[in-house]
């Protein structure tokens, strides 16, 4: 008892330096931008105020919708496949390997800046790009596949490529608690290679699997650069109209308005994605954390 | 099977970096196929550009410094996470969320009107502030599980054993969760390096390497911005290198320490 | 150039100016710390009046920051120039705005941002134009000389310095010659047209198809739905938005699109470097003028400096050089001479007067109005019709 409270008063103790730096430089400002979401503007003028007009604005306006969806619908696409797609990479770098050569190799990839990487994906995925023009020498197809480029499959193809290696570095991560013993405790009592990864390796880095699917989630669609130079006319996302607000109109309330509103909607796409993962009995039950 | 998979992984992340790195060398400015020639003008163009210079300075020295005080912050965090139990560790888990759950231009516009009421003008350090608000939940991410399931009597023990709280760390604790801390400090790095969203609210007069990339692309695409990529990517594994050695030297020399202990 | 007294006289650094006091009053509630790093980030000796010297931060746009063309004038003068560079006209009055505005000595803007800046942000400082010699009716083209866009009220905003023109821009490979802007609904460009998403130089071109041309900036709100509703067909053949300049350049080489709206007269020059030929065409509706101006932010501090980087940056000399680099016209009379054919081939300086005509310069939608569409609106209608609603 004496341990665990010398434990608990260290632990606090430990994290008051970034509970301050949060304090002071994400709540506070936080606080000042959702208040801020109530005024009013007038071209970088803020007018204090209560009122709800700029969220009934951004609700009454079918644009904000739709591209909402196009936010959304770029960053569960990526999510999906950028957790789905590393697993198995994460997995092989955890039970197949020593040394960490071949995750740091993964990890060094992204230092290629992300801009640049857009326009390398131009060059591939052009009319006169790498696959076309190969496709087209091969005589399997007369003319380029059109849809390569500038539609929602660039898009979320590029951000799948920029978040891969983030979303290995959280699952290696998590899977490195996943010890030997217990899978191979497994295989002894006769589990199918299916049932050790449902039953045990899956319910144990659930915590892993849920940060990289929502940190994955919330850049990619919250990003809104990619859209909009690969996704052709449907790239646009809700990011660029909050950025218009904040840049150009200089409506600011508005602009904070709508991205509470898009915080909202974060929100329940976590929730949503938790609940999945308990109807698949992927999470952990009680068992676990008792 | 599984390795076939994994090389393919691992290529389909270098196939674009491939293509960069060929047309930074590309004699002519397009970005195109047919691949026309080699040339170096690129990088003597990126050389003599003192704007790009200084940018890729500015980006160094913010990128260093948002690693070295996320991986303070965030290791002291995770470590004081770890001895924390029930509401306090939930609350405070999803408190440090709370910057990446935002959109990031939210960040920025938020920070400048904090700013602008504190009277801070915006510089590299304001830039450094808001990194470290953006890479600080990805560090805590990447470290947590490893953290979670650290087991706190190892240290204990040693402190059971006379060992003062620091040594306890450096002895038990540090080689434990190391190469996990090290590759988060990495990641803080990289996201600094390549941040450009909120970097453009929060920015003074100096700015970083992909505000300036943005620039340059607004005007003309070339393969400059390709070279600038290149030369990032080759000084960023230059200092994950740099990174290794040091920790492997100090893992030996520590290696080292705990066999003379046990020896004496 | 300007005789200029070389060296700082000494004495202490004057940071108790009045501007500089009510400044710091205007933040009000700002912290010991706050304050202090405010101080903090002032240079050592502060630039002494009159003297040329010392270092010079300015926002100007890719290219324009004049890095090859003055660097004799810097080592003359011993002046250090940091130059931030613009990516959209917002970053300026970004870094303006606020309780502590960043230091600029000089930044740019383009036409339409003249009363926006200057009445409502309340962030140019009026200048002093005895300080720049070279700005006068003998040296400046008449057009530009004294525009509303940055003089009124007897008083100078701002320095014009480089102008150009936006209009069609098409691949003679993909397309017939396009003398129309009605040619870009031919069902060969299907798919091959694109925008750019520069809305100032695109607005008015948005308004002078559906005939209310000579009333933009001022249309009213009907107007404006009118002007996009006939845009409709256009967006029909367009497969994707050019996000700038160097956007539409790359789309052009790559050969994504065959025709591009209204963009950047430079387009060619740089697409043929990248080897595909293109063509810039003002069509009958006429181009969009933009024209960049210099001008002292509220928080300029070397302004002597800033004086002579703006004389230097009109001297005829300088002009044939920019204009060259940035494929660009001259607002300095003498200018034309000292350029290459190519260069002063761009635009017709024999008789400005007609460009003018067929191409105004224009300003942008009223920030407040109630009758006519404000530039918010535009902003949004311009926003919904990239995403098609």
């Amino acid at each position: 008892m004496l341990k665990g409270s010398r434990r608990e008063a260290m632990g606090l103790a430990l994290v008051t330096p970034s509970f301050l730096f949060l304090l002071v430089f994400f709540i506070v400002p936080a606080a000042l931008l959702f208040v801020c979401s109530f005024w009013l503007a007038h071209s970088f003028r803020l007018i204090p105020a209560f009122s709800f007009d700029n969220y009934s604005r951004a609700l009454s306006a079918s644009g904000f919708y739709v591209l909402t969806w196009n936010a959304l619908k770029n960053g569960l696409c990526t999510a999906a496949f950028t957790v789905a797609l590393s697993f198995p990479t994460a997995y092989f770098i955890v039970y197949r390997t020593r040394g960490n050569l071949l995750f740091y190799l993964i990890l060094v990839s992204w230092f290629s800046s992300y801009l640049v990487r857009i326009y390398a994906w131009r060059v591939i995925l052009g009319s006169n790009g790498l696959i076309n023009t190969t496709l087209m020498q091969l005589g399997l197809i007369d003319h380029p596949i059109e849809v390569l480029l500038f539609s929602p499959f660039a898009t979320i193809l590029t951000l799948i490529h920029i978040m891969l290696p983030f979303g290995l570095l959280l699952l290696v991560s998590a899977l490195r608690d996943v010890r030997r013993e217990y899978i191979e405790a497994a295989r002894d009592l006769g589990a199918s290679p299916f049932e050790v990864l449902t039953r045990v390796m899956l319910p144990m880095c659930y915590k892993g699997i849920i940060g990289a699917f929502m940190f994955t989630f919330v850049i990619s669609a919250g990003d809104f650069v990619t859209p909009q130079l690969l996704g052709g006319r449907e790239g646009m996302t809700t990011g660029i109209l909050i950025a218009n607000q904040f840049r150009s109109s200089g409506n600011w309330p508005f602009g904070a308005a709508m991205a509470f509103l898009l915080l909202a909607a974060f929100l329940l796409v976590y929730f949503v994605f938790v609940r999945l993962l308990h109807l698949l009995r992927l999470a952990p039950g009680r068992r676990f954390h008792d | 099977m599984l390795r076939i998979y994994v090389w393919l992984y691992v290529a389909f992340l270098y196939a674009p970096i491939a293509i960069i790195t060929l047309f930074s060398f590309h004699s002519s400015p397009s970005l195109t196929f047919p691949f026309e020639g080699f040339s170096l003008r690129w990088y003597a163009r990126i050389f003599t550009n003192t704007t790009f210079m200084d940018s890729l300075w500015n980006s160094i020295l913010v990128g260093t410094a948002t690693a070295a005080t996320t991986t303070v912050l965030g290791s002291l965090t995770a470590l004081g996470l770890a001895r924390l139990k029930g509401r306090v560790q939930t609350l405070f888990g999803l408190l440090s969320f709370g910057p990446v759950a935002l959109p990031g231009l939210f960040l920025g516009i938020a920070l400048v009107m904090l700013f602008s009421q504190i009277g801070l003008a915006r510089s590299l350090f304001t830039v450094t502030i808001a990194h470290v608000l953006f890479t600080l939940p990805f560090f805590l991410e990447a470290v947590r599980s490893r953290i979670e399931y650290f087991d706190l009597s190892l240290e204990e023990a040693a402190r059971d054993l006379g060992a003062t709280p620091a040594q306890a760390f450096r002895l038990v604790t540090l080689p434990i969760i190391g190469p996990t801390i090290g590759g988060a400090a990495i990641l803080s790095f990289a996201l600094s390096f390549d941040e450009f969203i909120i970097t453009v609210f929060v920015s003074g007069n100096n700015t970083t390497l992909p505000l300036t990339i943005w620039s340059m692309m607004r005007r003309a695409v070339s393969p400059d911005i390709n070279a600038a990529s290149v030369l990032s990517l080759s000084l960023s594994i230059g200092i994950i290198l740099l990174g290794g050695l040091l920790v492997w030297y100090q893992r030996r020399s520590a290696l080292n320490a705990r066999a003379k202990d046990i020896q004496e | 150039m300007v005789d200029t007294p070389h060296g700082r006289p000494f004495g202490s650094p004057n940071i108790f100016r009045n501007d500089v006091l009510s400044r710091r009053g205007f933040l009000g509630t700002s912290l010991a710390l706050g304050a202090g790093a405010t101080l903090g980030s002032w240079p050592g000796p502060m630039p002494a009046q009159a003297a040329v010297g010392g270092d010079l931060k300015i926002m100007a746009w890719e290219g324009f920051t004049l890095d090859n063309e003055l660097k004799g004038w810097r080592e003359a003068n011993n002046v250090q120039v940091d130059a931030a560079i613009i990516s959209t006209q917002d970053d300026v009055h970004a870094k303006l705005i606020g309780g502590s505005p960043v230091r600029l000595d000089l930044a740019e803007y383009s036409q339409g941002f003249e009363h926006f800046y200057v009445d409502e942000l309340k962030i140019v400082k009026p200048l002093d134009i005895a300080k720049v010699p070279n700005f006068t009716p003998e040296n400046i083209q008449p057009e530009f000389y004294n525009a509303p866009t940055w003089y009124w009220n007897d008083t100078h905003y701002a320095i014009p310095w480089v102008w150009g023109l936006n209009a069609l821009v098409y691949n003679p490979e993909m397309t017939q010659p396009i003398k129309s802007y009605k040619d870009l609904l031919a069902p060969e460009l299907k798919g091959k047209l694109t925008f750019c998403d520069d809305t100032i130089a695109t607005w008015p071109m948005i308004a002078r198809i559906a005939g209310l041309g000579p009333k933009f900036p001022n249309l009213t709100k009907d107007e404006m739905k009118t002007a996009f509703e006939g845009l409709g067909p256009y967006r029909d053949q367009c497969r994707v938005f050019g996000s700038s300049n160097g956007d539409v350049i790359s789309l052009f080489s790559s050969k994504e699109i065959a025709a591009c709206f209204c963009v950047w007269s430079g387009t060619p020059v740089e697409t043929a470097k990248r080897g595909v030929k293109t063509i810039y065409a003002v069509p009958e509706e006429g181009a969009v003028m933009w024209c960049d101006a210099w001008f002292m932010p509220i928080s300029a501090q070397n302004m002597d400096t800033g004086y002579a980087f703006m004389n230097e940056a009109i001297s005829a000399k300088v002009q044939a050089e920019v204009c060259k680099a940035v494929t660009g016209g001259a607002v300095n009379k003498h200018a034309p001479e000292l350029m290459d054919a190519h260069t002063r081939a761009l635009f017709d300086y024999s008789d400005l007067q007609q460009v003018f005509k067929k191409s105004p310069l224009q300003g942008q939608p009223p920030r407040t109005s109630d009758v006519y569409a404000t530039y918010d609106e535009w902003t949004q209608a311009w926003t919904d019709f990239k995403s098609s609603f």
